[in-house]
């Protein structure tokens, strides 16, 4: 396994991963949250086919 | 990345140029998506264009806002061709190798990507703006690939440039983390690490930098190792306490229970460091009240309890985990109940535990199912045979 990963196995085996930014931006008015769709590749490739747009994905695990 | 990025106005904004999707890797359902988009690390972010499905870029790990936005601008660009329109011909040629390095990352061709990023990097006119995304692909793609030495030589001589960005921390815990992994008696591996233990020091002493909490919590780690290998259990003490105290701090500032659970993990790796996992049990017992369904805070006291030796409190915890989980992580659970058996002396249940995770690791479809983890468990069935 790769060091990065090796290494890092450690702490997210026990168990997770800590994907968060301390920046923090003021910015004015935008929907409180992007609209994700859940665990649906095929949904978000007509979507985005209709809509002429790229699909932005973000795979994760709850840990 | 719910917690504190993908909630900023700076990205929601931007909620009408994209379809988002999430893809939950522990789902069975997900396996194949997992087998077309090599997700070698958590969480892995992909720009796809839905045309021929084919991924643009991918950037593995956490992001601050502006790197995210960096992103969704150079996928989108791609996406549209756009990244020809650049300003001058060393950077639109800067640029289309960059776009064929992202694509074949993207495909996971990892080996065949470090080539395309150097070349890109290699062609690009100072100033490029895409100089610290691609060395950071460009170092994961060689850890990927296993050449710990260019690495580390390339962390080495990028970190200067990007000393005041946010990869800084990635580029400088890769490359500690590369040369430290290259054998003992490697021409040059104590001046890689020399520089880049002073490079990763002076990420985690400088807090004016906006950066990943994750990257500059993977700094500590780097930096722990490093101390270990130069076999100073002294320094090595006083880095995981200054992890520990770093993380406690980052903690003590989220506002709701799940900004404050993503330090979970990281605080609990810091606590074991210092031999001092009791340190963690209130904090996890708290997450555990704050978010009943959840997995992840039971699996972690079992963690704990295990370190502790309270073998009955950790096979509570166990049970109470491995109820609410689901998908290959419950593998990792099953090692951990094993352990907890073994300290109980119960070899009979420590047999049964593997057994069952075997049976489970097997069970997995495709993209989930990993080969390795399976021959471990065979291996340590065996063991206790």
């Amino acid at each position: 396994m790769p060091n990065r990963v090796w290494r890092r196995a450690r702490v997210s085996w026990v168990i997770g991963s800590l994907a968060l930014a301390t920046s923090s931006i003021a910015a004015p008015r935008a929907p409180a949250e992007l609209p994700f769709i859940a665990d649906d590749l095929p949904r978000a490739v007509a979507e985005a086919r209709e809509q002429r747009q790229p699909i932005f994905i973000e795979a994760w695990a709850p840990w | 990345m719910r917690a504190f990025v993908f909630t900023n106005p700076a990205l929601t904004s931007q909620a009408g140029r994209f379809v988002w999707l999430a893809i939950n890797t522990e789902r069975a359902e997900n396996a194949p998506f997992l087998k077309r988009y090599p997700v070698p690390a958590l969480p892995t972010f992909f720009i796809v264009d839905p045309s021929n499905q084919a991924a643009v870029l991918r950037w593995v790990g956490g992001a601050t806002v502006p790197q995210m936005e960096k992103i969704l601008a150079d996928g989108e660009s791609s996406v549209s061709r756009g990244r020809l329109a650049g300003r001058t011909p060393a950077s639109r040629l800067a640029d289309h190798t960059l776009a064929r390095a992202d694509s074949l990352y993207g495909a996971g061709q990892d080996s065949a990507a470090a080539v395309a990023f150097t070349e890109a990097i290699r062609r690009a006119p100072a100033g490029w703006p895409h100089y610290s995304r691609a060395v950071e692909s460009l170092l994961f793609a060689l850890d990927r690939t296993g050449d710990g030495r260019r690495e580390a030589e390339v962390a080495r001589d990028a970190f200067p440039r990007v000393r005041r960005t946010a990869s800084a921390a990635n580029v400088a815990s890769s490359g500690l983390e590369a040369a430290l992994g290259l054998p003992d008696s490697a021409g040059g591996r104590a001046a890689l690490v020399t520089v880049l233990e002073r490079d990763s020091r002076a990420i985690v002493s400088d807090r004016s930098v906006s950066m990943a909490a994750d990257d500059r919590s993977g700094v500590y780690i780097a930096l722990l190792d490093a101390r270990k290998d130069a076999h100073d259990s002294t320094g090595a003490s006083r880095v995981a306490a200054e992890w520990a105290s770093f993380l406690e701090g980052e903690a003590a500032k989220a506002k709701t229970p799940d900004a404050r659970m993503v330090f979970d993990s990281h605080r609990l790796a810091a606590y074991l460091e210092l031999d001092h996992a009791e340190r963690a049990i209130p904090m996890l017992e708290q997450s555990e009240r704050d978010a009943p369904d959840d997995y992840n805070p039971p699996a972690r006291l079992a963690v704990a309890y295990r370190a502790l030796k309270r073998w009955n409190d950790a096979l509570a915890a166990s049970d109470r985990a491995l109820a609410r989980a689901y998908g290959p992580r419950k593998l990792g659970m099953y090692q951990v109940r094993c352990d907890i058996y073994l300290g109980l002396r119960d070899t009979t249940g420590a047999r049964k535990t593997l057994e069952s995770a075997l049976s489970e690791a097997e069970a997995l479809p495709p993209g989930q199912r990993s080969e390795r983890t399976i021959e471990g468990l065979r291996h340590r069935i065996g063991t206790l045979r």
